[in-house]
């Protein structure tokens, strides 16, 4: 193989999405490598400050940048990045499948206990795995937030064990209370606000994982590693009324 | 703060924007702001308000309003029958409001979104930057009866301005609009993606979120499902449905369904004023060099 040929194979496929926008794609499905590219693409473009870009939106395998106007010269703008690229392709090793090193932990507190479970014996129904079993087994996973959307401050989480998939509800709840954990088929998640949901309900945190009149507005970020920690439902109540009196308490939960 | 309208009837959807919420995208907050991007510019530019403050934005009329302050305002975008103390009240120009009046939209004419704007703009309560509202992520709330509306100053001028007729734009039913090509045409099938472009599509419905539309149905070669990505104001999602749906400017940030293009900025607003029934066709943008 040539060097040419190389350099190639590590350069993102790129399209203009609009006047506005590019589209930087570094894989065609969700696995590691795809997604540690881009997580460090994201990193560089924030790193980048240029002064024409608006925002960027990673995805499990595309990163789409927002101009705050269409680039005079669209190309010049490409390969602005995609040189930039090869430096960071070139000095870092991505090629690994461990979770990277420029990820945070977060630990969210969660009760599982009856008051917040509504649909555990649904999901006990469907899975033969006892209550104890299901929280278990959605505890002990660190999950990646892949990406956040939906709803503001909603994460996309993978991978949640297999075992523990559970279709969603047939109708709907028309409110989802804000904190509920729950599964909805093969995933799981968290909702950040009140909202309709089909997901099954299986916890909640005291957490506010959206807050727009916090300093820090959102509590995750894509590519944080995220536990679920179980929690009693008197501590539920203490954690609560604590991050009310003082919301800043929240960046305790992030490492 | 001016106490400036008095919400006696709220209509069906009305809200305060302005140009967006740019920075939380990737946070899934949607940009938000006024649909019809080129009626709020145009407005402000008649007031000659700075910065682009905070606009009313109204749907398709029903809206009643009593004036609470002596005010300097214009109205822009859809015709929406408005009327103050029953006499029909000009679009695109200055109108002098005062104390005691009542004014009114009383039905749709032209287009299907107008904006109220008045000198030096509305005071509102701005979420993560800005004041448009978004009720999906509790980011501020559309109108109710009785709310009181403020502007953020007193009228200052009593100059009379408006727009030269040449530049008014004109709200059609039939529009054609260029499309940016997505990276998903390998989803769809050789015919579907000819369709697309012969074919013209009707509005079914339509809100801030999306506008659905309903025509001949697009084939996929297997399905609509991919891996989620971004998607924008302007994005033409089509779901298994086969029925193209463009997303405004509320909607999700990322999307789960095959994108078949990303109408035009300056043809969205066309797209945004079409009333249910209004016809769109497509054309791809030339300038798609990759």
């Amino acid at each position: 193989m040539t060097e040419g040929k190389d350099e190639q194979n590590r350069l993102p496929l790129v399209m203009r999405t609009g006047e506005r926008s590019l589209r930087f794609q570094f894989g065609d499905k969700l696995d590691q490598g795809t997604y540690q590219k881009v997580l460090h693409f994201s990193r560089l473009v924030e790193q980048e400050r240029d002064m024409l870009l608006q925002e960027w939106v990673p995805s499990y395998h595309t990163v789409t940048l927002y101009f705050k106007k269409a680039p005079q010269n669209i190309n010049k703008v490409i390969d602005h990045y995609l040189t930039k690229w090869l430096e960071v392709d070139r000095t870092m090793c991505i090629k690994t499948n461990k979770p990277l090193s420029i990820s945070r932990k977060v630990s969210i507190p969660v009760c599982y206990d009856e008051e917040f479970s509504l649909d555990m014996e649904r999901i006990s129904n469907h899975t033969n795995l006892n209550r104890q079993e299901i929280i278990n087994m959605h505890a002990e996973t660190v999950y990646t937030v892949y990406m956040i959307g939906f709803l503001p401050g909603f994460p996309y989480l993978g991978e949640l064990n297999k075992k523990l998939a559970t279709p969603r509800l047939e109708s709907p709840r028309r409110r989802v209370a804000k904190g509920t954990v729950g599964i909805g088929g093969q995933q799981t998640g968290i909702y950040p606000l009140e909202s309709p949901g089909g997901w099954n309900i299986i916890g909640k945190t005291p957490l506010d994982l959206f807050h727009p009149d916090r300093k820090e507005p959102f509590l995750l970020q894509t590519g944080d590693q995220l536990t679920f920690q179980p929690i009693s439902e008197h501590e539920f109540y203490t954690m609560e009324k604590q991050l009310k009196q003082q919301p800043m308490l929240i960046n305790d939960f992030i490492n | 703060m001016i106490p400036l309208l008095k919400v006696n009837s709220p209509g069906t959807y009305s809200s305060i924007q302005d140009s967006g919420r740019f920075g939380y995208q990737r946070y899934g907050v949607p940009a938000s702001g006024a649909m019809d991007k080129k009626a709020f510019n145009l407005g402000h530019y008649i007031l000659g308000n700075k910065d682009k403050p905070p606009a009313l934005e109204l749907f398709f009329g029903g809206q009643k309003f009593e004036v609470l302050s002596d005010h300097r305002i214009v109205l822009v975008g859809a015709d929406l029958g408005a009327k103050l103390d029953g006499e029909p009240c000009p679009r695109w120009k200055t109108v002098p409001i005062y104390k005691g009046q009542v004014l009114e939209f009383t039905r749709m004419v032209e287009g299907s979104i107008a904006y109220l704007i008045p000198e030096g703009g509305f005071r509102a309560k701005r979420f993560l930057g800005s004041a448009s509202v978004y009720p999906k992520g509790k980011l501020g709330t559309i109108l109710t009866k009785e709310q009181i509306l403020y502007a953020n100053q007193a009228a200052q001028s009593t100059f009379k301005r408006g727009l030269s007729p040449a530049k008014i734009p004109k709200y059609q039913q039939n529009i054609n609009v260029s499309v940016w090509r997505s990276p998903h045409l390998d989803y769809f099938t050789k015919d579907a993606l000819d369709q697309f472009i012969r074919s013209s599509y009707t509005l079914k419905a339509g809100d801030r979120m999306g506008y659905l539309l309903d025509g001949p149905k697009l084939e996929f070669r297997k399905s609509s499902d991919l891996l989620s990505e971004a998607t924008q104001f302007g994005t033409v999602q089509v779901p298994n449905s086969g029925q193209p749906i463009i997303l405004m400017t509320d909607a999700q940030t990322v999307g789960g369904y095959a994108t078949i293009g990303k109408i035009a900025e300056d043809d969205l607003w066309k797209v945004a004023q079409l009333q249910i029934g209004g016809e769109i066709t497509f054309e791809w943008e030339d300038e798609n060099i990759f």
